[in-house]
């Protein structure tokens, strides 16, 4: 019952969210197709921000916001392979992301128990921080300090292979609660926070990861508009 | 040949006082919002000095601005690749932060404290206090007028980088008091032809409007990648830490679009500033901004096109530039300092921006000593002394106070012939006058070996010292009519964002429909 909550009904409830959350951002960003080109405008998204905390000491984020993003980045590319070599029972591909997820997730506790901590530190930050900026730090914290809990202290390793089936079931539409009934309890909970955070991110500053900015690559260098893009 | 036209200005350093009123126009109109303390769209800087935020010019340090790479332009901070590449978004160290602008923190002082004082043995005082925490008592090192009138410039003047080319011996004896200078430095956003702040946007928010040539950042499309401070070598896009987007001066454009000049060129009570259009050739403008550095004011200058020549005046119609804004554009009084009279000068051409806000380099003071040109009481009421006294004579520049040197550096990429041009054409008007009032008859000869006629001559002290409003700011309208919007269904609803047309909420878009113009939607 509760392993089919957790481990069915969250984890597709949490990826609608994600998806849907993010189009819905996306698109509000635009201010409808008009004359059938999309068109930017006055209520587009005015939250999607990073709301950077570098403005009030550049130097003592330097180190911390690097291995952050990272340690991330690095974790998010370990666990696609852990998942993958898992599913497929291919056990090279799990060590490395025993490995990788390792030194990832190091960097990334590092970069977010900083920036957590330093905004407590900071007076300046604290009176520039919103309940979601610390609420985003926390989750970052609690589902790394989990996942390495159980990778560092515990050594339980191998968990990959049936959570790797389990997502494939998942993706197939398949779903089947059964294959994660047996992992240990951390890795139930990281899982279980993780999706949460999943559910929770379109709705947070963190839509930040998905600007990358396209557009940028091919236009020309002075972009010129005319004026309220309304004339023709 | 495309002509563009684009809002250009002067601002006359000769008259510039420092007070500061336009400041706290643009400060009281724009930036006194939570987010917004510490910005200062326009401020008024003393030279030397490092400005602010700290070092602003300094691009060693903060990486703004353009260079010049063979044949091709490139950003100093990096090119577009290494700005796309996922290296460089998670930390930029070439960014100011509180600290460069403000020391501690951005402060206030307790005022309410003077209203409401308790009885006590001694006057009550109002204490620093910081606008983002609201602590008091912080300390207050840094701030946007910390240099006023050459305070402290014994400290920081050695880190001006406008002294460079001059040995260090020369370079401290300008700051040491007895031969000390300074003038006053205005600056708001330059509204540049080759913006490095829109160059430097990954999402497109900042942009230069086609109409008039003002550059904006798009609120809602920012997404705070902060790459246009880095960018700009004058500092002007600023972090709005409160809700994380960029902002800069906007030029008052709801004013401008409605033939005002911006607040701070009207507040200004020396009316050193003047505003108007100017037309430019779009496919030259990246000639300009490769020129060698020497050439480089000069480049800036030949891009700027003669209003009254009929090639440009046909060309700018076919580029759809409405006749009131030809008209205007012949009319306009920075078009006549800049380009015809060569009496303006731009911002640190050598970042290779284009900065649209050009400066008169100040005159005033000389070097006077005891006995030597020093004005006494026979000077100020004896006219009939023209051979020495407090007027220079052409040819004695070096008496300067201000090093020729400094002002080529801030001025002209370090060409001192530019600047000596515009000093002597000004020092020729100022012999010019004197011959009329004194002598009775105009001294021609003077002016026409600065290469300035009769003619010239009377533009350039009306327009200097007795324009009025109207000459100084000549400002033609947006063409709103000819935008697909009309403000007869938009009455009401202006400023309602959930009400644009656009918006979900159902809205009649159309009352009747068009006859002039049937391919309008709006109407």
């Amino acid at each position: 019952m509760f392993d089919n909550f957790f481990f069915v009904g969250l984890p597709y409830i949490a990826i609608l969210l994600f998806v849907l959350g993010l189009a819905y951002r996306t698109l509000t960003g635009f201010k409808t197709f008009y004359r059938g080109k999309p068109a930017w405008g006055a209520w587009g998204d005015f939250l999607w921000t990073t709301r950077s905390t570098g403005f009030f000491g550049r130097a003592t984020i330097g180190p911390a916001a690097l291995c952050l993003h990272w340690g991330l980045i690095v974790l998010i590319v370990a666990h696609l392979i852990g998942f993958i070599g898992g599913a497929a029972n291919w056990g090279g591909w799990v060590s490395f992301f025993r490995w990788t997820g390792m030194f990832g997730g190091v960097l990334a506790l590092y970069g977010a128990c900083w920036a957590f901590v330093r905004r407590l530190l900071s007076a300046q930050l604290r009176a520039m921080s919103t309940l979601e900026d610390y609420i985003v730090l926390l989750f970052l914290i609690v589902t790394l300090a989990l996942g390495l809990y159980h990778s560092i202290v515990q050594f339980v390793w191998g968990v990959s292979y049936p959570v790797g089936r389990w997502l494939v079931s998942l993706f197939t539409l398949q779903p089947d609660a059964s294959w994660v009934a047996t992992i240990p309890l951390t890795m139930k909970l990281h899982i279980i926070i993780a999706f949460t955070f999943l559910a929770y991110f379109p709705f947070t500053k963190l839509v930040h990861a998905f600007s990358y900015p396209l557009a940028y690559i091919t236009r020309p260098y002075i972009s010129m508009r005319r004026y309220v893009g309304v004339k023709k | 040949m495309r002509v563009k036209a684009q809002f250009g200005m002067t601002f006359n350093l000769e008259k510039c006082i420092g007070c500061n009123t336009c400041t706290v126009a643009c400060k009281n109109v724009w930036t006194n919002r939570e987010g917004a303390e510490y910005m200062w769209w326009n401020n008024v800087e003393t030279k030397p000095g490092i400005g602010y935020p700290k070092q602003w010019e300094n691009q060693q340090r903060w990486q703004g601005g353009w260079v010049k790479e063979g044949n091709r332009l490139r950003l100093r901070y990096g090119g577009r690749p290494a700005m796309l590449s996922p290296f460089f978004p998670f930390f930029n160290p070439h960014m100011p932060e509180m600290a460069d602008y403000y020391g501690a923190d951005v402060y206030t002082f307790t005022y309410d404290d003077l209203h409401t004082p308790q009885q006590g043995t001694q006057q009550p005082v109002a204490r620093p206090k910081s606008m983002v925490t609201e602590e008091e008592d912080i300390p207050l090192t840094w701030g946007v007028n910390w240099e006023d009138n050459a305070g402290g410039a014994h400290i920081t003047g050695k880190y001006d980088v406008n002294f460079r080319g001059m040995s260090k011996e020369e370079h401290e004896a300008y700051l040491r008091f007895r031969d000390v200078f300074y003038f006053y430095l205005p600056r708001i956003c330059n509204h540049c032809l080759n913006p490095a702040c829109v160059a430097a946007c990954p999402s497109g928010a900042a942009y230069k409007r086609e109409e008039d040539g003002i550059v904006l950042i798009d609120q809602q499309r920012c997404r705070n990648w902060r790459y246009c401070i880095t960018s700009c070598p004058y500092k002007k896009p600023y972090y709005n830490w409160r809700t994380g987007k960029m902002e800069k001066c906007i030029l008052c454009y709801p004013r401008v679009e409605h033939g005002l000049p911006p607040i701070c060129f009207h507040s200004c009570v020396g009316r050193i500033r003047s505003f108007g259009v100017i037309l430019y050739d779009l496919d030259r403008v990246e000639e300009a901004a490769l020129a060698e550095e020497r050439d480089l004011v000069r480049a800036q200058r030949e891009i700027i096109l003669d209003p009254f020549d009929p090639q440009v005046i046909e060309a700018a119609r076919a580029n759809g530039i409405p006749d009131d804004w030809i008209d205007a554009a012949q009319r306009s009084a920075p078009y006549k300092l800049i380009k015809k009279w060569e009496l303006a000068l731009p911002l640190h051409p050598e970042f290779r921006t284009l900065p649209m806000l050009w400066y008169i380099p100040p005159l005033a003071p000389i070097i006077t000593s005891i006995g030597q040109c020093s004005p006494d009481e026979q000077d100020i009421f004896d006219m009939d002394k023209p051979s020495s006294g407090p007027l220079l004579g052409l040819d004695e520049l070096e008496k300067f106070r201000i090093p020729i040197k400094y002002l080529a550096n801030l001025f002209a990429a370090g060409n001192e012939d530019e600047v000596k041009k515009s000093l002597l054409r000004q020092l020729a008007i100022r012999h010019y006058e004197r011959s009329i009032r004194v002598d009775g008859k105009p001294n021609t000869e003077v002016l026409a070996r600065v290469g300035l006629t009769e003619e010239d001559a009377k533009g350039i002290v009306r327009a200097l010292s007795l324009a009025f409003y109207h000459e100084r700011f000549v400002i033609p309208t947006t063409k709103r009519e000819a935008a697909d919007l009309s403000p007869y269904t938009e009455r009401g609803f202006a400023g309602f964002a959930a009400m644009s047309p656009w918006a979900p909420v159902p809205r009649r878009k159309s009352y009747y429909k068009s006859r002039h113009t049937p391919e309008k939607e709006y109407e």
